[in-house]
């Protein structure tokens, strides 16, 4: 990942330069999009859940420093350790500090955005400390030395024959082998070796319960219950957002998450942790990392609903035909591009306008987030705030001034009607004019609309 | 502790309008029949559920299941299985349990909306046997199907510490461009045996 | 001022409550909804939200000029692969994100053509203007039209020209 400024108009471009791939990409997700709407039309009160939903998570991030409270509180009782951590740097600390003392050498970890945000794999592997990504679709980006494309289809941008390869070079695989049943199986051989292996387990959270002090992890492969009751030590990481009041609240969360996300009716594991097991240890980390700061903002609070289902960047254009890594964060799609800039606004300038406004992304949001209005605020907010270049400011302003609608036809039409056709084409279509590359101009009448009914009309 | 503090701190720098949290009690739709619905749904996640009259019909139907015939470690948390070799309380590491082929195990109920089987480690000494086996075979008794999710929850109770999971059919993964593969890390197949005289 | 402000084909249903309309346009039409009056006016139902399946009037992704064209003699609506995504002007986007905007304005004309649309029919000018644009730089014959303008009686455009 470049440290520099994302640039997501040119990266887009590059992924759209092999346009078969693009054009494979995009199908991919939308037969993801296609199952999750079978699946969300098959529950009659779909939009009852979605707004049922809405209001807890509203009411929970209301209330967030009491039900934290509460959580450490009931956790603790249960036998559960939890630390609190104010950013990546500390909770890669804590982590790195419990493995140190229970003399961990290995370790398997789940799924977790979280610890891919916190970019703890790097830290924990410079001290040392194997390890392994036990998510299938994780465990071939980790083998590729690449970051995860997705939040919920890690491995969604790679082909199956890219997978036979990497698993021929790293696994042993037979050469050329693309056959998924094939490959998964020799995947399943080669973590089940490492599961006995290691020395302790790490997970994510999708969400944590005050009034119990458990929380629940969401797997289809079984990867995080393998990972966690073989050795004894189980340390689950979970950003501030994913506290709920109640545990009938899952009720609700659980009808929505995997329909959303994949159009499951559920995932195959919903495993709900309730302090460690009788022989082991269990350490919760808290963390924060830029979310109290939302929390704190009337604006952007509603971004922290989001329960990482991925249907927004299923259903998204810009994401399905630009890829992951284009947004180059650990987050991507329409949510990723709320999520980034509240963390740094200089470097991630360029992803709220990665997006055409279409609201599909709104509509198809389980927890109803407006995220493509937010997604307009942050755009104004990053204009106040100067954090847009000079490219931006300009191509904002020609489409503001060229395109917008009304204005193109009443004072700059005429302008160009009289003008346009007698350029050149090489003065209208330039490199400076990105509508010219692929498009034509709209053509000018002789007589715009106006003048033709006032000429009409007599007036 | 003092990042604890400064987190706090943090998040009740403004006061926040506290917005309610919704009632649950709401007109959730029924399934037009619980266990018919339940039945479908354990197919659909990849599963195998099948109707047997009690318990011992259920080991009996038991032989029939190739995953059970062919096994050559069988581990049984339910009482009566004649080919069960391994007993989880003289086990003392989980990693021991690496080659067991085949678990019977006690589903405390389903779910009719997805398939889902309640399980828990209560009683059971290494929670691990319902991940590391080949093949798990369910035992559920048919009178203890809910509708749906927040009839699940309405039955479920946190108090003590313990582990419970849904378990929704067999592992599986479509990490590779999107093909669903069955066995991804746990069992490979899920058969529940669904009772329609449950004794237990 | 919301309450005064329709949108053409919402005005004509609404509040014309029109049943019947003498236009006739006897050829295969494939209607683009456009995002701003599908998900900000909800002219339609967004195919992302799941009606309650009582709710007959908005269900099937109908929209209210969906009813409009049915009324006009001799049009035929085509069935589009994706009933509703984003053509990918967007305004800005259309510049900003030069490359992802026109492979989506691409896509959505290649569906119009697999589904056999002779004419794409939008009620927002801006999508069309960037459609149309991506048409005629390909050279192919694929005209695009205004809804008003069909509900006017106008022809089917030949050659880029519109017929009144
Ligand atoms: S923002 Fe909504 S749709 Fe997107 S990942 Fe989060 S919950 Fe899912």
């Amino acid at each position: 990942m470049t440290h520099g400024v994302s640039d997501h108009p040119q990266k887009a471009a590059e992924f759209i330069a092999d346009s078969q791939r693009a054009h494979w990409h995009d199908g991919a997700l939308w037969f993801v999009r296609d199952k999750r709407d079978a699946a969300a039309r098959s529950v009659p009160e779909w939009e009852q859940l979605r707004e049922t939903a809405k209001q807890i998570k509203a009411h929970s991030l209301s209330r967030l420093p009491d039900y934290l409270e509460e959580f450490e509180r009931k956790a603790t009782a249960l036998g559960a350790q939890v630390h609190w951590a104010r950013d990546a740097q500390e909770h890669n600390e804590i982590v790195y500090g419990i493995l140190k003392a229970g003399g961990v050498r290995r370790v398997v970890k789940s799924k977790s955005m979280l610890t891919e945000e916190c970019h703890l794999n790097p830290f924990l592997e410079q001290h040392g400390i194997e390890v392994v990504d036990t998510d299938l679709g994780e465990r071939i980006v980790q083998l590729r030395q690449e970051p995860p494309s997705h939040i919920v289809l890690p491995a969604i941008h790679i082909k199956k024959e890219e997978v036979g390869d990497c698993f021929h070079e790293h696994l042993g695989t037979e050469a050329g082998a693309t056959d998924p049943a094939y490959l998964t199986e020799a995947a399943r051989q080669h973590l089940r070796e490492r599961f006995m292996q290691a020395d302790a387990g790490i997970t994510g959270v999708n969400f944590a319960i005050a009034e119990t002090g458990g929380f629940v992890v969401c797997t289809n492969e079984g990867n995080a219950d393998l990972g966690v009751s073989l050795p004894k030590l189980h340390i689950a990481c979970m950003g501030l957002e994913k506290i709920i009041p109640r545990a009938a609240d899952l009720g609700v969360f659980l009808r929505l998450l995997a329909r959303s996300a994949t159009g499951q009716p559920i995932t195959t594991y919903s495993s709900h942790f309730h302090g460690p097991r009788a022989d082991g240890a269990l350490h919760i980390v808290l963390v924060d990392n830029g979310r109290s700061a939302l929390q704190q903002s009337e604006e952007h609070q509603r971004a922290l609903s989001c329960i990482r289902c991925g249907a927004c960047l299923n259903t998204c254009p810009v994401y399905r035909r630009s890829g992951g890594h284009s947004y180059e964060t650990p987050v991507p799609g329409p949510i990723g591009s709320i999520l980034a800039p509240s963390r740094d606004p200089g470097k991630y300038a360029s992803l709220p306008f990665a997006c055409s406004l279409c609201g599909s992304c709104t509509d198809v949001c389980p927890v109803k987030i407006d995220i493509h209005h937010q997604l307009l605020t942050w755009r104004r907010e990053l204009a106040e705030s100067g954090h847009l270049d000079w490219k931006k400011r300009w191509s904002m302003r020609l489409a503001g001034v060229v395109l917008g609608r009304v204005w193109l036809y009443r004072f700059a039409g005429k302008a160009m009607r009289t003008v346009m056709p007698l350029l050149p084409r090489f003065l209208k279509y330039n490199p400076l004019n990105a509508w010219g590359k692929q498009r034509e101009l709209p053509p000018m009448p002789r007589k715009s609309f106006r003048e033709q009914y006032r000429r009409r009309h007599g007036k | 502790m003092e990042s604890k503090q400064a987190i706090l701190q943090a998040l009740r720098s403004k006061p926040i309008d506290e917005q309610p949290a919704p009632s649950l009690q709401q007109n959730w739709a029924a399934t037009p029949n619980a266990s018919d619905t339940f039945e479908k749904m354990v197919a659909a996640v990849g599963g195998n559920c099948m109707r047997v009259r009690n318990i011992q019909d259920g080991l009996a139907k038991l032989s029939e299941l190739p995953c059970y015939a062919d096994a050559k470690k069988i581990c049984s948390l339910v009482e009566g299985v004649e080919k069960a070799d391994v007993s989880l309380d003289d086990i003392a590491d989980p990693h021991d349990l690496e080659d067991v082929d085949v678990a019977i195990v006690r589903g405390e109920f389903g779910v009719a909306e997805n398939g889902a089987v309640w399980l828990t480690d209560s009683g059971v000494k290494h929670r691990v046997i319902y991940f590391i086996p080949q093949h798990i075979i369910v035992l559920l008794g048919a009178e203890q199907i809910v509708h749906n999710m927040h009839q699940a929850y309405e039955r479920l109770r946190f108090e003590q510490a313990g582990f419970g999971v849904f378990l929704s059919g067999p592992s599986k993964t479509a990490d590779i461009e999107q093909s669903l593969v069955i066995g991804a890390h746990g069992a490979r197949s899920l058969h529940v045996l669904l009772l329609e005289n449950d004794g237990a | 001022m919301k309450s005064k402000t329709y949108e053409l084909c919402e005005f004509l249903t609404d509040v014309v409550q029109v049943e019947k309309l003498a236009v006739q346009f006897p050829h295969r039409v494939g209607y683009h909804q456009s995002c701003h009056g599908l998900r900000e006016l909800r002219l339609g139902a967004a195919s992302e939200l799941m009606p309650p399946p009582d709710d007959a009037a908005v269900g099937n992704n109908e929209s209210k000029t969906h009813r409009l064209l049915r009324m006009v003699e001799g049009l035929e609506l085509v069935t589009l692969e994706r009933s509703d995504e984003c053509c990918g002007f967007g305004g800005a986007f259309a510049v900003g994100e030069e490359a992802v905007s026109c492979m989506m304005g691409q896509d959505r004309i290649a569906d119009h053509q697999q589904a056999g649309a002779e004419v794409i029919v939008a009620n927002d000018m801006s999508c069309l203007m960037h459609m149309d644009g991506l048409i005629r730089r390909q050279k192919q014959n694929l005209p695009v039209m205004h809804i008003a303008e069909l509900l006017a009686g106008n022809k089917l455009p030949r050659n880029g020209k519109t017929q009144p």
